[in-house]
């Protein structure tokens, strides 16, 4: 009885995927971790040797969810050459459960992250976003040297623009 | 000479230019408010900075329908106008974003759904927000009585009301009330992007 369920769902997640091979997470099984300024600055660091695009977003900005599923693919599509895409919820700490109904939505196979400040300047200070803005997306090469930023003016990001950057760096 | 005068005009030009987005993106603590002339109000008056002459401190706010950033602070602002009302503080909420759901009818209606107690005004020439360097909503620029620019910056420093910790236009109208110094002049204002055109 459930089995054919399963596979149902499975099959479902995988057309949604893009029919990719590697087998999706589990809607509420999305890992999401906690981080801060300085947390984040250390794991650009760690990651030194491959690519690493960090796309900062939240459930309350609309041009965020319609940039999200395309640095998510990328993950998909550039990973094995060497891309590590990070995301980072500035929602409320409180808004956790929503973050990651929207991940789970997203069949998000990206490193995921929730800011521990709130909504507020604390957290665009943090992370250096200036404009005090979402969407915000950041590009580092190999090194860890910061290539690419690209920030919303309240219009949504070109997501072709920032598959051009990856792509270069890679 | 024809050389020297093309330059001369081609630098004049780029100093002028400067100056310009000088002015536009970089309002200061103590520049002189822009002004403003015959923006339309969800009230379907039109509204002047000079309108507002009679009020001790302004408070303009860009703020607009859609985001949902802004939403939250809406009750903020409707209990600081009337709290701060008959202290002679006047706030004015603006929209330049120019989106379907940003547009003068949404506003009159979301002006009534919510019982804005301030105006509510709509440039679509968003020729405010340049003016002022507006970049998110809501963007707060508090004038004091010689219509000097006070406070830039956030409400205060959380969306939820009940985790506020610092309130920045709050305790800078206190300040200026009182003939003092803002205790933050500026802050980070945060929040949906303004969509400039």
């Amino acid at each position: 009885m459930i089995r054919p369920a399963i596979v149902l769902l499975a099959g479902a997640a995988l057309l949604a995927a893009g029919c990719t091979a590697k087998p999706l997470p589990p809607a509420s099984n999305v890992a999401l971790g906690k981080i801060d300024g300085p947390g984040l600055a250390a794991l650009v660091a760690k990651h030194r040797g491959r690519v690493v695009l960090l796309d900062f977003w939240a459930t309350w900005c609309g041009p965020c969810l319609e940039l999200f599923p395309h640095t998510a693919a990328l993950q998909q599509r550039f990973g094995e050459r060497g891309l590590t895409v990070v995301t980072i919820s500035l929602d409320d700490p409180d808004n956790e459960p929503a973050v990651r109904k929207f991940l789970a939505g997203s069949m998000a196979t990206t490193e995921n992250f929730l800011s521990p400040y709130g909504v507020g300047p604390a957290a665009f200070t943090a992370f250096g976003i200036d404009d005090g803005t979402l969407p915000h997306v950041r590009v580092y090469d190999r090194q860890g040297k910061l290539q690419r930023t690209f920030h919303s003016g309240g219009k949504s990001i070109d997501a072709k623009e920032i598959e051009r950057a990856v792509e270069k760096l890679l | 000479m024809a050389y020297g005068t093309k330059w001369t005009f081609a630098l004049m030009t780029l100093a002028l230019v400067c100056a310009a987005r000088g002015s536009a993106g970089e309002l200061k603590i103590g520049d002189a408010a822009p002004s403003f002339q015959d923006i339309i109000g969800v009230d379907g008056n039109r509204h002047s900075l000079a309108d507002y002459k009679d009020a001790k401190l302004l408070v303009v706010v860009f703020t607009c329908n859609h985001c949902p950033v802004a939403k939250a602070y809406e009750d903020r602002l409707i209990a600081l106008q009337k709290q701060y009302e008959s202290k002679g503080v006047q706030l004015v909420a603006v929209n330049v974003n120019t989106i379907p759901d940003d547009q003068l009818e949404p506003m009159k209606a979301r002006a009534k759904e919510k019982g804005f107690n301030f105006p509510y005004l709509y440039d679509a020439s968003q020729k405010m927000g340049h003016d002022y360097g507006a970049l998110v909503t809501p963007h707060v620029f508090l004038l004091d009585q010689d219509r000097k620019v006070g406070y830039i910056g956030a409400v205060d420093d959380n969306m939820r009301p009940d985790k506020v910790k610092d309130s920045y236009l709050r305790d800078a109208l206190d300040a200026l009330l009182a003939g003092a110094k803002p205790p933050h002049e500026q802050t980070k204002a945060i929040g949906c992007g303004i969509r400039y055109e």
